[in-house]
């Protein structure tokens, strides 16, 4: 049940989707992996829009270098605390209601199952495919909503992958990018950060339509967007052997 | 038999269009569409895989799945290349 000051907080927002779909926010755990560029806005409009629980996981600390982009930090939390720490403090503050629960190390094959156990919804914030692949292979499994982004420059791509309905992530990526120091900027991550937080809202609440079977591409330079039908590779060492409904 | 051929982000941005179609021979692979796309745009040569190779700067979607190189293609097949990225 939401509580007076909830119904007051979110009050603009239950005018959209319900106090139903609000209390369904306020049940769910989602986690976030990485809390970089992406991470940041994604963690920020979802603690705003009252998601209950967040379970945040990254293994570094602020850089100086990360604060064009990390807009969770500020100069004094550069090379000090986890950053998973620092975002808690700042989420915390913007709304104490939110259970932030936080994880400083990486994940691996070993850990994923006892870190990400009571998860509703993965969000891909991360950096590198070999974590991106671990993921996707754990959603696909477990059978977890996992929500793809990666951004580079002024453009970026997402997609949501929804496990025995979508094609998954190595269906579409069957080989990982060459690993390179890539050129960023923050509106980029920003705008996909919002874009992911946004697939979470709705597949929480059931407003609208996800992004579930479609790659959508933008370039923020030009103004220009196009989406691309993916479909299922039936071969796929990932998701193929599972059944599709 | 004629395939059309999509360009996304980067690769609009060089080819200077955002979509063409080739005509080709019925035995043609993703491969053959790959070479004769980097003839026709060279500013695209150094991203795309050459002799049948994968490359590490484009992935290509052929009617939404992946695109190995030396997959056939039939009649009004869609190609689309974009670049692999994976920063967060």
């Amino acid at each position: 049940m939401l509580n007076e000051e909830e119904l007051i907080r979110y009050d603009r927002q239950i005018m959209i989707f319900g106090k139903n779909a609000q209390e369904k926010l306020k049940k769910a755990k989602v986690a976030i992996v990485g809390i970089g560029g992406l991470g940041s806005s994604i963690s920020i409009y979802l603690t705003a829009a009252g998601v209950g629980h967040l379970l945040l996981i990254d293994a570094e600390k602020p850089e100086l270098s990360n604060l064009n982009r990390q807009i969770l930090y500020g100069e004094e939390d550069v090379e000090k605390k986890a950053k998973t720490l620092s975002a808690k403090e700042k989420l915390n503050q913007l709304n104490s209601e939110v259970k932030i629960e936080v994880y400083s190390k990486r994940i691996s094959r070993e850990n994923i199952e006892e870190i990400l156990d009571g998860v509703d919804i993965v969000v891909d914030a991360l950096d590198n495919f070999e974590t991106r692949y671990l993921l996707n292979e754990f959603c696909v499994k477990s059978r977890i909503p996992f929500i793809h982004a990666a951004v580079e420059g002024f453009y970026g791509q997402i997609i949501t992958i929804i496990p025995g309905k979508t094609p998954c992530l190595k269906c579409l990526f069957p080989n990982p990018p060459k690993k390179i120091k890539f050129p960023i900027i923050g509106v980029t991550t920003g705008f996909f950060g919002v874009l992911e937080a946004n697939e979470v809202l709705k597949l929480i609440t059931g407003y609208g339509n996800n992004l579930t079977g479609k790659l959508f591409i933008y370039d923020l330079s030009r103004n220009e967007g196009e989406w691309i039908e993916i479909k299922p590779n039936p071969s796929c060492p990932v998701c193929g052997k599972f059944d599709r409904f | 038999m004629e395939i059309k051929v999509k360009f996304s982000t980067i690769f609009k941005e060089l080819s200077g269009i955002d979509k063409t179609e080739f005509l080709f021979y019925q035995s043609a692979t993703v491969g053959d569409v790959l070479e004769k796309i980097a003839e026709d745009f060279p500013k695209l040569k150094k991203w795309i895989p050459q002799n049948g190779q994968l490359s590490d700067y484009v992935y290509v979607l052929l009617n939404g799945k992946y695109g190995a190189p030396q997959t056939q293609l039939k009649d009004d097949d869609e190609i689309a290349l974009f670049p692999p990225i994976a920063g967060g």
